[in-house]
């Protein structure tokens, strides 16, 4: 489980993120939904431990993240393709991660098996397409076979295949009992996946509900509309400049 | 694609603390998993090796030229350990010490890095040691590879060079050690500074402008400072000769003294900074 109490983030005078307070739960996909800008980001690094919260807590299975020193067992995170030296192998990359966290050589073997990554393992992940990298990325949070998993954006550059297993793979993972946190743009991909919405606006929590309960909040039962229709006044950037 | 899962608890040690012994294993595995890395070390050990060899026989052709009753204050090892050449050394050790850090920031991989092991002192501890000892064995290699070098070149053309001796083994164990304070100390800049670009012009500021500028300014104080810079205690430490010192060297006690003080603070910057700040 994440908990994340009075949640505060600035950085000088602009406030990422404002006094959050929420739980993730085991067992189901929880989808974080939120404009540009609206703090999915920062709030995830501050549960991982990544950025120091200005106030608040965030614990994962009753933890201060930042205490573990074998953050893999305890969560996962695809928090950007981007996150690998272009000059390592995926091999190598997941290995020396595997290997800082105490686990087995089988388990590289295992998630890039999983992740459909095993015949590209050994070239430069310079070479990998964002798709590619994007498959890594979800190689090493699995890595550990962590309790809690945290994936930005997962969809980002994958074919449509790629997005069918993404959606199959979270489902499973909740389904063994796994908190599993997501965050998107894509709403109608959070429709098919998610059990519960988080939803932010300008750094603050808009909403806290499970899918259906969110989607009735427009007359049309449709995800977007409902998210458009809270998420209105919170947009802080937007084409053709209306507010 | 495997639509079951593959994914079993398989783990050999309890969840909880890391062991220091698996954050070495796996930040050697990032150090020597970089080509580039790898490439740098083997060519910087090639071109000392050349220079070497030009260096002893430019020492041969300045013993020749000496007066006899000179001869015997000539230092047979500064020709090939000592002069500025030693800065690109410097340079290249700082260069690569940086990127091990900023090279993690660049490419975002810190993050994953920080994800895996939360409890930060001892990831950065580990890369410290893991560059330091890598970083050692070059300069270990280019230090007694250059001193057959020279002790074979200055030997065939009769000049003799005492091999053995406290003052050659100093000069071994000092130049083995100027690379691997070099990476820590870009290291440490890296870790504040975080870009690399900039990183490595405070490499190349700290190492061979400071030196010269603190120097041109010769006051007892500027004079204590230039001496306590990396390239003035290696000279320091790398002198085998009878020869008269000027005014103002350094005792090797305080050149070792400056030695283990920039490994100690590198160090301490390191893990300190990379401890607490937001990535």
């Amino acid at each position: 489980m994440i908990e994340v109490k009075h949640l505060t983030k600035s950085f000088g005078q602009v406030h990422a993120v404002r006094d959050l307070t929420f739980r993730v739960q085991p067992g189901k996909v929880t989808g974080f939904l939120g404009p540009n800008g609206a703090g999915k980001t920062t709030t995830l690094r501050l549960i991982l431990g990544l950025n120091t919260p200005t106030s608040g807590t965030a614990t994962v299975g009753g933890r201060l993240f930042r205490s573990l020193g074998t953050g893999l067992r305890h969560a996962g995170a695809l928090l950007d393709a981007g996150d690998i030296h272009p000059g390592r192998s995926g091999y190598a990359h997941l290995w020396a991660l595997a290997r800082s966290n105490g686990l087995p050589r089988r388990r590289v073997d295992e998630v890039l098996a999983e992740t459909g990554l095993t015949g590209a393992a050994r070239r430069r992940a310079g070479t990998y397409s964002l798709g590619m990298r994007q498959r890594l990325g979800i190689a090493t949070a699995l890595l550990g076979d962590p309790p809690v998993l945290l994936f930005d954006e997962p969809l980002n550059g994958l074919d449509p295949e790629g997005v069918r297993w993404i959606r199959t793979l979270l489902r499973r993972l909740a389904a063994e009992g796994r908190t599993v946190l997501v965050s998107s743009h894509l709403m109608t991909e959070m429709s098919h996946t998610a059990d519960h919405l988080i939803v932010l606006g300008r750094g603050e929590l808009v909403a806290d509900e499970p899918l259906k309960d969110f989607a009735a909040r427009s007359a049309t039962g449709d995800l977007e509309d409902a998210f458009m229709g809270l998420t209105a006044v919170s947009t802080e950037y937007r084409a053709g400049g209306a507010r | 694609m495997t639509a079951e899962s593959t994914l079993t608890l398989a783990t050999r040690t309890p969840a909880g603390r890391a062991r220091m012994v698996d954050l070495f294993a796996a930040e050697w595995i990032k150090f020597r998993s970089l080509r580039s890395t790898v490439v740098t070390l083997a060519a910087l050990v090639a071109v000392y090796f050349y220079l070497a060899y030009r260096g002893a026989q430019d020492s041969y052709q300045v013993w020749q030229s000496l007066p006899e009753h000179l001869r015997p204050g000539f230092d047979p090892a500064h020709g090939v350990f000592g002069g500025p050449t030693w800065m690109l050394a410097m340079i290249v050790a700082g260069a690569v010490g940086a990127m091990t850090v900023t090279g993690e920031h660049s490419t975002g991989l810190i993050r994953a890095t920080f994800t895996a092991v939360p409890a930060r002192r001892g990831i950065a501890a580990a890369k410290c040691a893991v560059t330091a000892a890598a970083m050692t064995v070059t300069g270990a290699v280019i230090a007694a590879g250059s001193f057959a070098i020279n002790e074979t070149v200055l030997s065939g053309h009769h000049v003799s060079i005492p091999v053995g001796g406290v003052a050659t083994v100093r000069l071994l164990a000092a130049t083995s050690l100027l690379l691997p304070l070099c990476a820590l100390a870009g290291m440490a800049l890296g870790t504040v500074i975080r870009n690399t670009p900039a990183t490595i012009v405070a490499v190349c500021v700290l190492f061979v402008f400071t030196p010269f500028a603190v120097k041109s300014a010769s006051t007892r104080w500027t004079v204590d400072a230039a001496n306590a810079m990396p390239f003035s205690f290696w000279a320091r430490l790398t002198v085998t000769g009878r020869g008269h010192l000027v005014g103002g060297t350094e005792s090797v006690p305080a050149a070792w003294t400056a030695l283990a003080v920039w490994l100690a603070v590198s160090a301490i910057i390191v893990i300190s900074a990379m401890g607490w700040r937001d990535v």
